[in-house]
């Protein structure tokens, strides 16, 4: 006998990732869900963003690794609290889950906040399977990970309405072509934003900061 | 990789999905929709939902996974189109702004039980 179940997988996930998406929206707070493999200068980006904000517009950082917490360390410092999620007594888990979040989210005051970065664990897979109440999934590529990428790990492309290219600065010593880069991400998603950063050196750092308080604005027109 | 967590969660939903019909309700097959493009291991899930199973449930009902394809409608030129392979663009007249019909799958479809036999209880 064949009973029909009907019921998606990721069901609880999304439900509590809606609740924190209603919570966000409830002080107007843009939420970027940062992803990109591990070492692709997630945290560097994350540094440099912070560096030039200092306060205005006021952001908080969510952390997220499987161990350690010396993420949340280079991002003090700053005036933007920081928690550090990880991801181990869960499992060991290879993204970061809503209900991770909405734990996450109790630590920060919210009333005070304009921007939230969330930075996923490193991993081009499953993240991007995963919603957590982010506006928008922001994938970080690194120069050095090859133009082959988004046709690899096709999903985290999908998924992200910017990608943003890092470590510019080091393609002088890389046989790597950026604009086969943003033609392979554009194959899996063609509306996909592209953005070409060195946190290194600041190139494009002034961009993508405006890309975010384009969407901030977005969500707060009367500010 | 995600897909023991999964695998719980897969197991909860048929857990109470059975429970709903009986106490003792035997369950003989999940079957599951996966789309092409999401993303899962599906060796994984299968072993992990197998041991799983036999330790919650001290037995390992047969997972049954049938794969959705990946169907995009464009909204240009109306067409609904299957796609085997990037570029995810619309098939007909190249439009990207392509809407994802299916594909995207993760879906718990049904549960196969033993029919309630009349004598027992
Ligand atoms: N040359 C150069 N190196 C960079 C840049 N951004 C990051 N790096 C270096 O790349 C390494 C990894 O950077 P992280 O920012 O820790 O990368 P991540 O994505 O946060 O790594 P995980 O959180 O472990 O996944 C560090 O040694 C950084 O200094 C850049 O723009 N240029
Ligand atoms: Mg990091
Ligand atoms: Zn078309």
């Amino acid at each position: 006998m064949d009973i029909p179940v009907l019921k998606r997988l990721l069901a609880a996930n999304d439900a509590v990732a809606d609740q924190n998406a209603r919570r966000l929206a409830q002080w107007k707070i843009f939420t970027v869900n940062l992803i990109g493999a591990p070492g692709c200068g997630k945290t560097k980006l994350l540094e440099a963003s912070l560096e030039r904000l200092r306060g205005k517009p006021r952001a908080a950082v969510i952390e997220g690794d499987i161990r350690t917490s010396l993420d949340a360390e280079r991002l003090s410092g700053y005036e933007t609290p920081v928690v550090q999620i990880n991801t181990e007594p869960f499992g060991g888990d290879c993204h970061l889950e809503a209900t991770a979040i909405s734990g996450a989210l109790d630590m920060i005051d919210l009333a005070k906040t304009d921007l939230l970065f969330i930075e996923n664990v490193g991993n081009l897979v499953c993240p991007a399977e995963f919603k957590v109440g982010e506006d928008a999934k922001v994938v970080a590529l690194s120069v050095t990970e090859g133009e082959d990428k988004p046709l690899k790990y096709p999903l985290a492309f999908r998924e992200s309405e910017l990608l943003v290219i890092t470590k510019i600065d080091l393609v002088e010593h890389l046989e790597i072509d950026l604009d086969r880069i943003e033609a392979n991400a554009r194959q899996i998603h063609p509306a996909i934003e592209v953005l070409r950063v060195s946190a290194k050196t600041g190139e494009g750092i002034d961009r993508w900061l405006s890309w975010v308080f384009g969407r901030l604005s977005k969500k707060r027109p009367e500010a | 990789m995600h897909e023991l967590s999964l695998a719980q969660s897969l197991l909860d939903i048929v857990c109470r999905e059975a429970a709903r019909l009986s106490a003792a309700v035997r369950v003989n097959a999940v079957n599951m929709k996966v789309g092409r493009f999401t993303a899962l291991d599906r060796d994984a899930l299968s072993f992990w939902f197998g041991l799983l199973a036999k330790e919650q449930l001290g037995t390992a009902p047969d997972l049954v996974i049938e794969e959705v394809d990946l169907v995009v409608k464009c909204p240009g030129c109306g067409a609904q189109e299957r796609l085997e392979d990037p570029p995810i663009v619309c098939p007909r007249c190249g439009n990207g702004a392509v809407e994802i019909v299916s594909g995207r799958e993760l879906d718990v479809w049904s549960i196969e039980v033993d029919e309630p036999t009349p004598t027992a209880g």
